[in-house]
């Protein structure tokens, strides 16, 4: 019998980055999880697991090394799933991705995946994870799913436009500056081995939307909003000099599906990073919530995005970088990596927005999460998503100190919105 | 449900203190929550605490480094000089650089391990030699131990700037460890013998270059070529 020809597939634009700025204790890994109405059965899990990873032929990938660039390959058997760890998005080794750059795993009544960023970005996860949750209800459950809302058909072959890397169709001829300003980091005690601390607040979704229409904003801005006006509390006690004070930023990743038209899988999404220039004066909440309004509304346009592709996509594209050999080009790129990179923001509030399933599944379902992995530098990320009537805001970090979560959440309780938090701290020894 | 009376944010069952500011939960009315179901597994932190590689070598290191001295004091202590334990001592010098070294400096590379190794047996053959009143070190170890290393060096060097697939470093590997075998025998013959004679070397020559040249073609293989255009993609 002739040997399957395994796929392999060019990493798309965004996710060249990450396997070059990868440490031997950092790489971009994001989580996304399910937590249903019944304890996990591993074993349906698995098979499910089995099913499923043939309709994603671009997630169900492993990274390999070529010459001159990373490339993926297909794999032709599932990871095995694994029981979860005391905490998400732990590290990823070389040795890991290279089986697979991907993992799930199973606590209680959750299911998580966590995805190595090169395969794939935050809309690609929680559809493949959607559709691996419904095949295992209707193993388990035996309920049948109809293919809709993110979920897709497991036996279904793989659509080609699912594999594209959109950044390269939606190249266009002007490119803009990519120069930006140094902003503020957050430091503190890094935990010991690598522990990340993650601080869930749940909050009622209808209660945060009120309080974004309040002021005219979407949830998102509103968010951001609160998160720049708690770190610039915690600088403004670092730092009580306004001239040494450096501006307050938020990166923010932008679905690029929702400017054009794209049904790929793989990662297809840029980032805005509003800020408050904290050198300028005393900002009330009224007026960082305008500014950054603005900011977002003038940054969210097509074109603006449209042009920042083009700028991404031009390096890719220089005949000179092509030719260079990997190590070369990772040493290149880790060099401009932490010259820039993260320094350009102080925290990545990633919201995935409102979660919807089909209705066979919804009974099932009870929660979903999203977490970003800790920065290479920076200490804190912050992943947000909404199912049903709650908003979850994952805040995950890699320092002891929970000084940003504290002012995050209890200034959202200042604000009216009432917060239930529940963490992974470990207990006192 | 209990709420922080310090951030005002209500706290899971889970929480037996608040993780935004570490105050201890206490609500006048409720029990505290024994068996309440936690976001993440307790369980496994004692299998991610393992113990760091670097400090488990340090520990060996010093265990050793006793054994070692305590070897030194018997062997004087009974012959009132030292008559064997300096090669006993030596010997797990020579060991302790091939296992320990990795262990203690893991972001090194296998190309300075190998070096480090290298010198290690070289400096370990010619303190035998020295001890043991021989004349063979220059003349046979130092271009046997040197000619290895060389054949092993090329492999890396092949691997890690040329992406070669397995065959064709193999292949190399092969054919320079036939010619070696001709290196051998002349250096036994100069060393050890009245005159140069090659009498075996021919035969792993042979055996190791046809090995060398199935290895040639199977790189050739057209699976393993897709195999390397996936490698090379520009």
């Amino acid at each position: 019998m002739a040997e399957h020809k395994r796929r392999w597939l060019r990493l798309d634009n965004a996710a060249k980055l990450y396997p070059a700025v990868r440490t031997k204790n950092w790489c971009n890994v994001f989580r996304i999880s399910i937590t249903l109405n019944e304890r996990i059965d591993p074993e349906v899990l698995q098979a499910a697991l089995n099913v499923t990873i043939k309709r994603f032929p671009s997630v169900a990938m492993r990274l390999c090394r070529g010459f001159f660039w990373y490339y993926l390959e297909e794999i032709t058997t599932a990871p095995l799933v694994t029981p979860d760890l005391p905490y998400p998005c732990g590290k990823m080794t070389s040795q890991d991705m290279r089986q697979c750059a991907f993992r799930v795993l199973y606590y209680e009544n959750r299911i998580a995946a966590e995805f190595f960023h090169s395969l794939t970005d935050g809309n690609g996860g929680l559809i493949f994870l959607k559709t691996l949750a419904a095949e295992y209800l209707t193993q388990k459950e035996h309920v049948e799913i109809e293919p809709k809302n993110g979920v897709f058909d497991r036996l279904e072959a793989p659509n080609d436009k699912e594999l594209e890397d959109s950044f390269l169709k939606y190249d266009g001829h002007t490119a803009t500056s990519r120069r930006e300003e140094t902003a503020y980091k957050i430091t503190g005690t890094r935990e010991k081995d690598d522990f990340h601390s993650v601080i869930t607040g749940i909050v009622d979704l209808s209660d945060a939307l009120s309080a974004a229409k309040k002021y005219g904003v979407s949830l998102t801005a509103y968010l951001v909003s609160v998160m720049i006006f708690s770190i610039m509390e915690i600088q403004d006690t670092e730092i009580p000099d306004k001239k040494k004070q450096k501006p307050v930023k938020v990166l923010i990743p932008v679905n690029l599906r929702n400017y054009f038209d794209s049904a790929s899988m793989r990662n297809f999404v840029l980032y805005i990073t509003p800020g408050i220039d904290a050198r300028t004066g005393e900002f009330s909440f009224e007026e960082i919530v305008k500014n950054i309004y603005y900011q977002m509304k003038l940054q969210l346009t097509e074109k603006q995005m449209q042009a920042r592709i083009t700028a991404n996509v031009k390096a890719e594209k220089n005949k000179f970088l092509k030719v260079l050999p990997l190590f070369v080009k990772n040493i290149g790129i880790k060099a401009v990596f932490s010259m820039t990179g993260e320094k350009k923001s102080c925290i990545t509030m990633s919201n995935l927005g409102a979660v919807t399933l089909p209705k066979e599944m919804k009974k099932f379902a009870e929660r979903f999460d999203f977490t970003l992995g800790v920065q290479a530098t920076g200490s804190n990320n912050c992943g947000i998503l909404s199912y049903k009537d709650k908003l979850y805001i994952n805040m995950i970090r890699n320092i002891k100190e929970s000084e940003l979560e504290r002012l995050f959440f209890t200034n959202l309780v200042k604000f009216g919105i009432a917060v239930t938090v529940e963490s992974n701290q470990k207990d006192e020894v | 449900m209990a709420y922080c009376v310090k951030c005002g944010v209500k706290l899971e069952d889970s929480e037996k203190k608040c993780p935004l500011c570490q105050t201890v939960v206490y609500h006048p009315d409720l029990p505290p929550a024994v068996n309440a179901k936690t976001p993440f597994p307790k369980e496994h932190l004692a299998e991610v605490k393992k113990m760091s590689m670097r400090f488990g070598s340090m520990t060996a290191t010093l265990i050793i480094l006793l054994l070692c001295v305590l070897t030194l004091i018997c062997d004087y202590s009974i012959n009132s000089k030292i008559v064997w334990s300096d090669i006993a001592v030596s010997s797990v010098g020579l060991a302790y650089c091939v296992i320990f070294i990795p262990l203690i400096f893991p972001r090194k590379k296998a190309l300075t391990y190998l070096t480090v190794d290298f010198l290690a047996l070289l400096l370990f053959q010619w303190y035998i030699e020295h001890t043991t009143d021989g004349a063979w070190f220059l003349g046979f170890a130092l271009p046997a131990t040197c000619s290895a290393m060389l054949i092993i060096y090329t492999a890396m060097l092949i691997k890690k700037f040329t992406k070669s697939s397995g065959f064709f470093i193999a292949a190399v590997i092969f054919i320079l460890s036939g010619l070696n075998c001709i290196l051998i025998e002349f250096l036994i013959n100069k060393t050890f013998m009245d005159k140069v004679k090659f009498i075996w070397s021919y035969y792993p020559l042979i055996t190791f270059i046809v090995i060398g040249v199935i290895m040639f073609l199977c790189d050739r293989n057209k699976r393993l070529k897709e195999k390397l255009k996936k490698k090379f993609f520009i």
